[in-house]
């Protein structure tokens, strides 16, 4: 096979507010290659395919197309290039045919500038025959919304294969939502579009797929570029080892354990839901603080969506407090003494436009109502002040707008809110992101002081570091499944994250890619 | 800190901004047509527009708290027309008591409010939409009745007590009704808990619901209270009116949103004054009154109401960004 290089990006950066997610990191693409990028949650992986792929803009850095510096500004423009990308989100207009679907905004058009039906059809069918023969069975007249994922993420990569002229295929995370067959096909595809000389840009935390499709790998870790590693001069371990070990370490001070009570607040017994998780049991104690770990996509956010009745679930049992008890709205749980601080505070979290003193008693109103229901907004005033000492926030005062605060000052304001509302269990999705590094650790000193209370918090967490330093007891989930549950005493990255990939580790020892 | 106190200065007086904004507005619509015709701030005009904007302002009592809340209640103007047609028909028709017939066409308003309200909280249905189409539906109910034409009733002295019984010399019991109401529901939006959960709900509805609070009840009795609202307003002008007019309520929705949002409540919710919606009224019925004064023909009354919306609209919206 050609080894010439197609693609290369040299020493590119990205910044959003708050982290920088991509530290002078360099890649190099060759024609005919299947190339795999792996890292951990944030490792940077997805920001470097959109900066490729023209979805993202670099802030510095430069980005080589057969040698020659392109300047890939928009989608459309890395398109241009030969660029494509096979998004993890597959968009597709339900009520159009397979074909509309492939043309999308590029349908060849008759003289008189009418779709041409035959030609678009034609056309279509084109595409279709060089795909491998699980394609053969799509029909290009088909109406999409009546077809499987499978046939969905089909139409997205002949939508890249129209171009004659494609270079680079991305694909983002492709068979997170594929059965196995589906993903069975979709490899023989990828090593079709391989043999014609296609360079295949795949990422994925599945560890046994990057070692049964990929040719070499590279590791990020932190937004920075680790190393990259032939497929065969590689194991799975050694991938994983260089996956952890970041190196951010501002925890403030340790979590006391001896705060830990026996009583067991929270017990949640066989939760499931539809492919999101299924059979999911956990238990909090008493000033424990539980972390809830696991890779993208492993069912995290959407298992204590359905704890707090946030969303719907198929089934599971709740205690509190040993009683058993049947949530079936936010309202209730609330009664109970449950608090959601959900990882998107601004969309569901605050009123941004309305004064801390609103947002403050807004889950507590009857607090300051007196005995004829009358809001007694003096009374109000004195509840807003103490909530916002409680977490010191930062601010010029109660009747600040909510929208003026920073990042993690605004959290500080949900996680009071909360506490004021006398919630003994608090459920907090994600607490630190999008906040700045110094900030973080306020937010995990109001979390520590809570425990400390006599609170309960179970904490879902995409960062390891996070998890590892605040965590009592940290529970991993892998694809909708517990998979560990670890008292956090001497624990380090890769105890933690070797569950997160569990289930590919046991077949990929079955399958001899382990060693 | 000292960037965030910056950013707060800036926006109280934004706040500020918006009041001055609109006194402005109904300062410099006085001078217009006080010097356009010596009549204007004449008692008695004052006194006429008084009356004349207190059906608008019952409606738009209604219309503010479906906006606080972020929806649009588009059937107002029917369900006053049609209460005052049941309340007229029920005492002509069927010899009913007056003021049985008055609350069972009162009933008729919470009645629609509710269909609106089921619809938008459990249904989940576009509020502006489900209203539209309960407007249609009340329209065709109207014109069923009364064939289009209005029942007279100056016959029944009984039926005028509600619009015309004078508490002083000039001040009838409407704008006393209308006062003491807009009193009420001031109290209600900064001391009750109802009236903040519209704000909540408006300000951020999946908050609203993560903190607990029954958003589909306050949804629900957020278009109760507007139905009611609106056949109270059509009750008042048909009482004054001594009829039952099947057309009245042809604007009051339009009428009574522009009021509104001239009255700076936040389109999407979150953000009203009551006071200032009163203004919003004021503006709106001054607007008509003046350009009657000063003899342009009706039809300018619609481009002018129009334009004020627009600009309206347009003054808020720039000013988000």
């Amino acid at each position: 096979m050609d080894s010439q290089i197609i693609l290369e990006m040299k020493h590119i950066d990205k910044a959003f507010p708050g982290v920088q997610a991509l530290n002078d990191v360099s890649l190099s693409i060759k024609k005919g290659e299947v190339h795999g990028l792996c890292g951990e949650n944030g490792a940077g992986k997805s920001t470097l395919l959109k900066i490729a792929t023209g979805l993202y803009s670099k802030d510095s850095g430069n980005i080589f197309i057969d040698g020659e510096e392109a300047d890939i500004r928009s989608v459309e423009s890395a398109r241009k290039y030969g660029i494509h990308v096979v998004p993890q989100e597959i968009q597709i207009l339900r009520d159009l045919t397979v074909a509309e679907n492939i043309f999308l905004g590029s349908q060849p058009t008759t003289k008189l500038g009418l779709i041409d039906w035959e030609k678009m059809f034609s056309l279509a069918n084109n595409v279709k025959q060089g795909l491998g023969r699980h394609a053969q069975s799509l029909n290009v007249k088909s109406k999409a919304g009546d077809l499987s994922m499978g046939s969905w993420q089909l139409i997205e990569i002949m939508r890249a294969l129209i171009d004659e002229n494609i270079k680079v295929l991305a694909f983002d995370e492709p068979t997170s939502s594929l059965s196995d067959d589906e993903a069975e096909s979709l490899f023989e595809l990828i090593n079709d579009l391989r043999s014609q000389g296609v360079a295949i840009i795949y990422v994925s935390h599945r560890l046994k797929e990057i070692f049964s499709i990929c040719d070499v790998v590279t590791v990020l870790k932190d937004g920075e570029y680790v190393d990259t590693k032939k497929i065969s001069e590689t194991t799975s371990d050694e991938l994983v080892s260089m996956m952890i070990g970041r190196g951010i370490n501002f925890f403030g001070e340790p979590k006391d354990r001896s705060y830990i009570k026996d009583e067991i607040m929270l017990k949640a017994e066989n939760f499931s839901c539809g492919h999101h998780y299924q059979d999911v049991s956990l238990e909090l104690r008493k000033g424990e603080i539980v972390g809830l770990y696991g890779l993208v996509g492993a069912g995290r956010t959407e298992f204590v969506r359905g704890l707090f009745a946030a969303d719907k679930k198929d089934s599971g049992t709740l205690y509190l407090k040993n009683q058993k008890v049947n949530i079936r709205d936010p309202r209730e749980a609330n009664k109970l003494g449950m608090g959601f601080v959900t990882e998107n505070r601004r969309e569901e979290g605050l009123m941004l436009n309305a004064s801390l003193t609103w947002n403050l008693s807004m889950p507590n109103l009857a607090e300051v109502l007196n005995k004829f229901d009358i809001l007694m907004l003096n009374k109000e005033k004195a509840y807003a002040d103490q909530g916002i000492s409680l977490f010191d926030v930062k601010t010029s005062g109660r009747e600040m707008l909510a929208v003026g605060l920073s990042g993690g000052n605004q959290q500080k304001v949900v996680l009071s809110k909360w506490v004021m509302a006398n919630c003994d269990i608090l459920i907090v999705d994600e607490p630190t992101r999008g906040i700045d590094v110094g900030a973080k650790v306020e937010v995990y000193d109001a979390l520590k002081k809570l425990a400390k209370e006599g609170k309960s918090i179970l904490m879902v967490s995409s960062e390891l570091p996070e998890i590892l330093g605040v965590s009592d007891r940290i529970i991993v989930m892998c694809e909708g499944r517990v998979t560990g549950n670890l008292e956090n005493i001497d624990l380090t990255e890769e105890d933690v994250i070797k569950y997160a990939f569990d289930t590919h580790f046991d077949t990929l020892e079955e399958s001899g890619y382990g060693e | 800190m000292e960037n965030s106190s910056k950013k707060k200065r800036i926006k109280l007086t934004s706040d500020v901004k918006q009041i001055i904004l609109i006194v402005a507005a109904f300062t410099i619509m006085i001078l217009v047509f006080s010097i356009g015709s010596e009549y204007f701030l004449k008692k008695d005009n004052i006194i006429t527009i008084l009356i004349s904007a207190v059906p608008l302002g019952l409606i738009a009592i209604g219309e503010c708290a479906c906006l606080v809340t972020g929806v649009f209640d588009m059937s107002p103007g029917m369900v006053a027309s049609l209460a005052g047609v049941i309340w007229a028909t029920l005492i002509t028709q069927f010899g009913m008591n007056t003021w049985l017939a008055f609350a069972i066409a009162l009933f008729f308003g919470l009645f629609s409010g509710a269909i609106a309200g089921v619809s938008t909280a459990w249904f989940m249905m576009p509020a502006w939409m489900s209203t539209y189409a309960l407007m249609q539906i009340w329209r065709g109910v109207i014109m069923i009745i009364t064939g289009g034409k209005a029942i007279n009733m100056s016959a029944y002295p009984e039926f005028k007590v509600l619009g015309q019984t004078k508490i002083t010399n000039s001040i009838t019991l409407p704008i006393l009704l209308l006062i003491i109401i807009y009193v009420i529901v001031y109290f209600v939006f900064k001391y009750t808990k109802f009236g903040r959960s519209l704000f909540i709900v408006g300000g951020n509805i999946e908050a609203a619901k993560n903190a607990g609070l029954p958003v589909k009840s306050i949804q629900f009795f957020c278009f109760v209270l507007s139905g009611g609202m609106a056949a109270l307003g059509g009750l008042v002008f048909a009482s004054r009116s001594a009829s039952a007019n099947p057309i009245i309520g042809e604007l009051y929705a339009m009428q009574a949103i522009s009021a509104t949002v001239v009255g700076g409540t936040k389109m999407g919710g979150g953000k009203a004054n009551i006071a200032m919606t009163f203004i919003g009224v004021l503006i709106m019925v001054g607007m008509q009154n003046g350009l009657n004064m000063i003899r342009l023909p009706a039809f300018y009354q619609y481009i002018a109401s129009g334009l004020i919306l627009f600009i309206a609209v347009m003054l808020q919206t720039s000013r988000q960004n």
